[in-house]
C-alpha cells in the first residue's frame, strides 16, 4: 500500500435488517483516494451514501470487505484505536453541521485539536477563522450564527488538525443557493490548503464541481457519472 | 384518545428500562413518606395496652400516682357489693438479649374463657400450675426463636432471671414483645410481693365503683393515656415529621426528574403529533394520563415498599421508646386503609404538580419539530427569579421569629428549605460555570461547559442532590452537636464515683442507713421520682454539695441558691419544666401533695436532658415530711479519701437485690441511649441520600438523551467510548462536587434551625450551639462518591450508543 493512497475501499459489503427482511446498501464497493484527490458521491435517497461515508470513518464496520485509512486497516483496529486515527486523520462535515450548542465556535473548532492532544491551538484557530471569514464570530454559540456561518465553523472544525481526508455529508443540503456558493468557495481553498483528500456525497451538482472525480452510487456499486 | 393512549402505552412498553427508573423514583419517595407517616402513627398508639389487646374493650386503670400500688386496695375493691370484674396487673420493663419487652403478671382467672380478659385455649389455665411461665403473642415466639417449653433469659435491674414460655396468646401488634404472667408468679420473680402496678376495669362498669375508691388512687382512661404517649413522643414525632418532610421534598425531584425524562425520550414524538393535528388539550390529557398510571403505579409499589420499611424503621425506634419513654411498641403495624389510600392519592396529585411545568414544555414543542435542545443562552438575569426565594425566606424567617410553636417552626424549615432548592440551581450552575472556566481546557472543563446549556434538565437534579447532602450533614452536625451536650451534661452531673440501684426498683430508708455505715462511704446522694396528681414529674433530691456543683445553671447563670434548696424554701425545674409551663426565677410554683397545695418560689432552671417532660426538684428532706415518702430510686455513693472501690460483698449484706455501677458505666449507658435514638435519623437520611442519587441518574439519562447528538458529533470526530464514559462521569462528580460545597451552607441552616429552633420546641431543652465543622471534609468524599453512582449508568448507556445514526440529517 502507497503512503499517498488516503482512502482504499476493496469489496465493501453492509446490509441492514429492515422489518423481516434484509436489505444489502453496499455490495462489493471499491473506492480509492489519493493523497490531495477529491471525489464527489452522487445518488438517490437511500443508496447508501452516508453508510459510505460512515464506514469510511469507522463509525461502522462492513459486513465484507476492507477499510484502508491513511495506511491503517480499520478492520484491525479496536474502538479506542479507531477513534483516535479517526480523530488524527478524519475531518467530518455534515449537513446540520452537528455543532455542540453549548461551545463557541471557537471551542467547537479547537475541540477537533483538543482531542489530537495538540497544544498552542489558539493561534492556529485565529489563523484558519479568518482564512474562513469568522474572525469577529468565535466567541458567539452556534444558536448565534446563521447557517452559513456555522457551516463555516464545521469546516475549520473538519480542517483544524489537518487531517488525511476530508468526509462531507451533503454539506450544503442545508444552505440557500447563494450561501452554499460562498461556503463552497471557502471549503475549496481550504481543502486545497491543507492538502487533504475529500470524499463528498452530494444531491447538488455545483457542490460536486469543487471535485476532481464524480462518481454515482447505484445498487449498491459505485459507477461513473 | 385511544390511538394516543395506545401511542403511550407501546412507548412505555418498548422502553422498560425508562419506565422501572420513574417507577423507581416515584416508589422510592412515596416508600419513605409512607414508613415516617406509619412509624408516626405507631408513636402515637403504642401505648395502647395490652390488656385492652386482651379484653377487646376499652378499659379504665385504677392507679396511684407513684405507679405502685399496694396489693391490700385490691382486696378492698373487690370486696365491695358492687365491685364489677377487676384486673391486678404487674407491670415493669424488662430486656431479651437487647430487645426491650414489657413484663405484665395478670390474674389467670381474668384471663381463662368467660374471665375479662376472653382469652381461650388450655395455656391460661396452664400459667396457675407453673412456676416462673409466660404467654407470649406467636409473632413474639418467632422472633425470640424459641418454642413452647424452652425458657428465655429476661434481664431486670442488672439481674438475669429465667421465665418458661408455656403458651401463646393471640391479640395483634398489641401483644408484641409482651410476656404474660400469672400475677403471684410475677411478683415472686420480680421480688415484688404484695405489689401491683394498677387495676383494670371495664370502661362500661366504672361507675359501678367510683364512688367505692380509696384516697390516694385515681381514675386512667385510655384516651388520658393515649393523650399521655402523643405527648410523651411528640419530640420524637416531631424530628420524624421533619424528616418525612424533607424526603417529601427530594422525592418530588425525583418525580419530575423521571416524568422529565421520559418527556425528553419522545420530543420528537410529541413534535411528530402536533404537526399532524394533535390538539394541546388533547396532548395535556393523555401526558396526565400517563403521570396519573405511572404515579399510581409507582404510588403502589412505594405503599407496599413503605410498609415493609416502617417495619425495619420500628425495629430502629423500638429500643428507644422503651429507654426513653418506657413504651414498648408491638412488632408490626396496623395500617389503615384510609391512611393508605390517602397517601396514595396525595402521590397522584402532588405527581401532576411536579410535573405541571413539563407539560407546559411539552406543549411549547414546535408542530414538527423532532428534537429540541434547551437554550444555550446564559444563566438568569435580573432580580424577577429571585423573588419566590426572597418570599419563601421571609415567610419562613418570619414564621420563626413570631411563632413560638413547634408546627411553625416545621413549616418554616419546609419554607426555607424550598427557598434553598429554587437558590440552589441558580448557584450551583454559576460554580458549574467558573468551574468549567477554570479547567477550561481539559475534558473537565468541557464536560462541564456541556452542562451550562441544559439548566432546566439538571436544576431539580442538582437540588435534590444539595440538600440530600445539606440535610444529612446538617443532621449529623445537630447530632453531633447534641451529642457532645449530652455528653457534657452526664459528665458534669454524675459526680459520685458509683452508684447503688434496687432490682426491685426501691430502696428503703434502711438500705440507705446500711450503706451510709459503709467506711467506704463519706456521703451520699439520692433520687426519687413521682409523678404528681397534675401529671408532672417531681424530683426528691439529697444533695451533698459535691453534687450541687454538677448542676449546669441556666438561671441565675450563677447558680440557685444552695442553702435555700437544702432547707426547703423553693423548688428548681429543669429547662424542658421551665419552657412548658412558662416559669421564671421567683415564681411561685405550686405543687401537689397528700396535704392540699403547698407553694415554693422557683430558686433555679438547670439543663437536663433526661426527659422532654422536664421535671422539678425538690430537697429530699422536705419531700420525705410532705409525702411521707422515705423510698429513694437511686443512691450516689461518694467515696472517703483515698477509697477507690466499694469492697466486694458488701451487697451481700444489704436486704434484697441491688447493683453498684461505676459512673463511667452510668455515661456509656447514656450515650448508647442517645446513640440508639438516633439510629432511625440516620437510617432516614441515607433513604433521602439514596432517593437523590435517584433523581441525578434520572436527570443525567435525560441528559444523555437530549445531547445525544452532541455526544455522537464527539465520537464522530475521535472521542473514543471510554472518553466519553469519562466526560460523563466528569459531568456527575463536578455537579455532585457543586452540590456538596452548596450542602454548606444548607446544612448549617438546617443544623441551626434543628438545634436553636426545632429542639426547643419540640423537647423542651436548649442545645450549646456548637459547630462539628469535621462533618464538612466528609461531604464531599460522600458527594463524590454519589455522583460517581449517579453517573456510572448514564456513562455506560451513552458512550454505547452508535454514533451514527444520531449524525444522519434531520428530516
Amino acid at each position: 500500500m502507497s503512503s499517498e493512497v488516503a482512502l482504499d475501499i476493496i469489496g465493501l459489503g453492509r446490509s441492514f435488517i429492515s422489518g423481516s427482511s434484509q436489505v444489502e446498501v453496499l455490495k462489493g464497493l471499491d473506492l480509492r483516494l489519493d493523497q490531495g484527490e477529491r471525489v464527489a458521491i452522487m445518488g438517490t435517497s437511500g443508496a447508501g451514501k452516508s453508510t459510505l461515508l460512515h464506514l469510511a470513518a469507522g463509525m461502522d464496520r462492513p459486513d465484507r470487505g476492507t477499510v484502508t485509512l491513511a495506511g491503517r486497516d480499520l478492520d484491525r483496529l479496536d474502538e479506542p484505536a479507531l477513534s483516535r486515527h479517526r480523530a488524527r486523520h478524519v475531518g467530518l462535515v455534515f449537513q446540520d453541521f452537528n455543532l455542540i450548542d453549548s461551545l463557541t465556535a471557537f471551542e467547537n473548532i479547537e475541540l477537533a485539536l483538543w482531542l489530537n492532544s495538540r497544544r498552542q491551538a489558539s493561534d492556529r484557530v485565529r489563523r484558519l477563522a479568518r482564512q474562513l471569514g469568522l474572525d469577529d464570530l468565535l466567541e458567539r454559540l452556534p444558536s448565534q450564527l446563521s447557517g452559513g456561518e456555522r457551516q463555516r465553523v464545521a469546516i475549520a472544525r473538519a480542517l483544524i488538525h489537518k487531517p488525511t481526508l476530508v468526509l462531507a455529508d451533503e454539506p450544503t443540503g442545508s444552505l440557500d443557493e447563494e450561501t452554499a456558493s460562498d461556503v463552497l468557495d471557502l471549503f475549496d481553498q481550504a481543502c486545497r490548503d491543507t492538502g487533504c483528500a475529500l470524499l463528498m456525497v452530494t444531491h447538488d451538482r455545483e457542490a460536486a464541481k469543487i471535485c476532481d472525480r464524480l462518481t454515482r452510487l447505484h445498487l449498491g456499486r459505485l459507477e461513473a457519472a | 384518545m385511544r390511538l394516543l393512549l395506545q401511542f403511550s402505552r407501546r412507548f412505555l412498553y418498548r422502553h422498560p428500562g425508562q419506565l422501572l427508573l420513574a417507577l423507581t423514583g416515584i416508589a422510592a419517595g412515596v416508600a419513605v413518606v409512607t414508613g415516617v407517616l406509619l412509624l408516626r402513627d405507631v408513636l402515637l398508639g403504642t401505648l395502647d395496652d395490652a390488656s385492652s389487646a386482651l379484653s377487646g374493650r376499652d378499659v379504665v386503670r385504677i392507679e396511684t400516682p407513684s405507679g405502685t400500688l399496694d396489693e391490700a386496695a385490691f382486696v378492698q375493691l373487690a370486696a365491695h357489693p358492687s365491685a364489677p370484674d377487676l384486673v391486678p396487673v404487674l407491670n415493669t420493663r424488662v430486656r431479651i438479649g437487647n430487645e426491650p419487652f414489657e413484663l405484665l403478671g395478670l390474674d389467670p382467672f381474668s384471663l381463662a374463657d368467660g374471665g375479662p380478659m376472653r382469652v381461650s385455649g388450655p395455656a391460661t389455665g396452664a400459667l396457675l400450675g407453673q412456676g416462673h411461665a409466660a404467654l407470649v403473642s406467636p409473632r413474639t415466639l418467632a422472633s425470640l426463636q424459641r418454642s413452647i417449653g424452652e425458657a428465655v433469659t429476661v434481664r431486670h435491674a442488672g439481674q438475669d432471671l429465667t421465665v418458661t414460655l408455656i403458651g401463646t396468646v393471640d391479640g395483634g401488634p398489641a401483644l408484641d414483645n409482651r410476656l404474660i404472667m400469672d400475677l403471684a408468679a410475677a411478683q415472686d420473680l420480680l421480688g415484688r410481693r404484695g405489689e401491683l402496678s394498677w387495676m383494670e376495669i371495664d370502661a362500661g362498669q366504672v361507675e359501678r365503683l367510683e364512688t367505692a375508691i380509696p384516697d390516694g388512687l385515681r381514675l386512667s382512661r385510655s384516651e388520658t393515656r393515649r393523650d399521655s404517649a402523643a405527648r410523651l413522643t411528640q419530640g420524637m414525632r416531631s424530628n420524624l415529621t421533619a424528616l418525612s418532610l424533607l424526603a417529601l421534598l427530594v422525592g418530588l425531584f425525583v418525580v419530575y426528574s423521571a416524568f422529565s425524562f421520559l418527556l425528553v425520550q419522545r420530543q420528537g414524538q410529541i413534535g411528530m403529533l402536533r404537526a399532524v393535528g394533535v390538539t394541546p388539550g388533547q396532548l395535556i390529557r393523555l401526558l396526565s394520563i400517563e403521570t396519573l398510571m405511572l404515579a399510581g403505579l409507582g404510588g403502589l409499589i412505594g405503599l407496599a415498599a413503605g410498609l415493609l420499611l416502617s417495619e425495619a424503621l420500628l425495629g430502629l425506634v423500638r429500643a428507644p421508646l422503651a429507654e426513653l419513654y418506657g413504651l414498648v411498641a408491638g412488632r408490626s403495624l396496623n395500617p389503615s386503609l384510609m391512611m393508605l389510600g390517602l397517601i396514595w392519592l396525595a402521590t397522584l396529585m402532588l405527581a401532576l404538580i411536579s410535573v405541571a411545568g413539563l407539560l407546559k414544555r411539552a406543549l411549547a414543542i414546535p408542530p414538527g419539530q423532532l428534537s429540541r435542545q434547551e437554550d444555550a443562552a446564559g444563566g438568569v438575569r435580573g432580580w424577577r427569579p429571585f423573588l419566590p426565594v426572597m418570599a419563601l425566606l421571609l415567610v419562613g424567617s418570619g414564621l420563626i421569629l413570631l411563632s413560638e410553636s413547634l408546627p411553625a417552626a416545621l413549616a418554616a424549615l419546609f419554607l426555607l428549605l424550598a427557598a434553598c432548592a429554587l437558590l440552589v440551581p441558580v448557584v450551583g450552575l454559576w460554580l458549574l460555570g467558573a468551574l468549567a472556566r477554570l479547567s477550561q481546557r481539559r475534558l473537565l472543563g468541557r464536560a462541564l461547559g456541556m452542562l451550562q446549556s441544559a439548566r432546566q434538565r439538571l436544576s431539580p437534579a442538582l437540588a435534590a442532590l444539595s440538600l440530600a447532602l445539606g440535610l444529612s450533614a446538617g443532621i449529623a452536625m445537630m447530632v453531633l452537636g447534641f451529642r457532645a451536650s449530652v455528653d457534657d451534661w452526664v459528665d458534669r452531673l454524675l459526680r459520685a464515683p458509683v452508684y447503688l440501684t434496687a432490682q426491685s426498683g426501691i430502696i428503703d430508708q434502711g438500705v440507705v442507713d446500711a450503706v451510709q455505715d459503709w467506711p467506704e462511704v463519706a456521703e451520699l446522694s439520692s433520687a426519687r421520682e413521682r409523678t404528681l396528681n397534675d401529671g408532672r414529674r417531681l424530683i426528691a433530691y439529697d444533695l451533698p454539695e459535691a453534687a450541687w456543683a454538677g448542676f449546669d445553671w441556666l438561671a441565675p447563670t450563677d447558680g440557685a441558691d444552695f442553702a435555700a434548696f437544702r432547707e426547703g424554701r423553693g423548688v428548681l425545674a429543669s429547662e424542658a419544666m421551665a419552657r412548658r409551663h412558662d416559669l421564671a426565677i421567683g415564681q411561685a410554683v405550686d405543687l401537689v401533695g397528700p396535704d392540699g397545695v403547698q407553694s415554693f418560689p422557683l430558686l433555679g432552671i438547670y439543663r437536663d436532658y433526661a426527659s422532654d417532660r422536664g421535671a422539678l426538684a425538690l430537697d429530699a428532706g422536705m419531700y420525705r415530711r410532705w409525702f411521707d415518702d422515705h423510698q429513694r430510686d437511686s443512691l450516689g455513693l461518694y467515696f472517703q479519701p483515698g477509697v477507690t472501690a466499694i469492697e466486694t460483698g458488701r451487697l451481700d449484706s444489704l436486704p434484697g437485690r441491688f447493683q453498684l455501677t461505676r459512673r463511667e458505666q452510668v455515661r456509656e449507658q447514656t450515650m448508647a441511649v442517645f446513640d440508639r435514638t438516633f439510629r432511625i435519623t440516620w437510617a432516614l437520611a441515607v433513604l433521602v441520600a439514596i432517593i437523590a442519587v435517584i433523581a441525578l441518574t434520572s436527570a443525567l439519562l435525560a441528559l444523555g438523551l437530549e445531547r445525544r447528538r452532541d455526544y455522537a458529533t464527539l465520537r464522530a470526530l475521535g472521542l473514543p467510548p471510554a472518553g466519553l464514559s469519562r466526560w460523563v462521569v466528569s459531568q456527575t462528580l463536578g455537579l455532585a462536587a457543586v452540590a456538596a460545597v452548596l450542602a454548606i451552607p444548607i446544612s448549617l441552616l438546617i443544623h441551626s434551625v434543628l438545634s436553636l429552633v426545632i429542639q426547643p420546641r419540640a423537647f423542651g431543652w436548649s442545645v450549646a450551639f456548637s459547630l462539628p465543622w469535621q462533618v464538612w471534609l466528609l461531604l464531599l468524599p460522600v458527594a463524590l462518591v454519589s455522583g460517581l453512582l449517579a453517573g456510572l449508568y448514564p456513562a455506560r448507556v451513552i458512550s454505547r450508543r452508535d454514533p451514527a445514526p444520531m449524525l444522519r440529517a434531520r428530516a
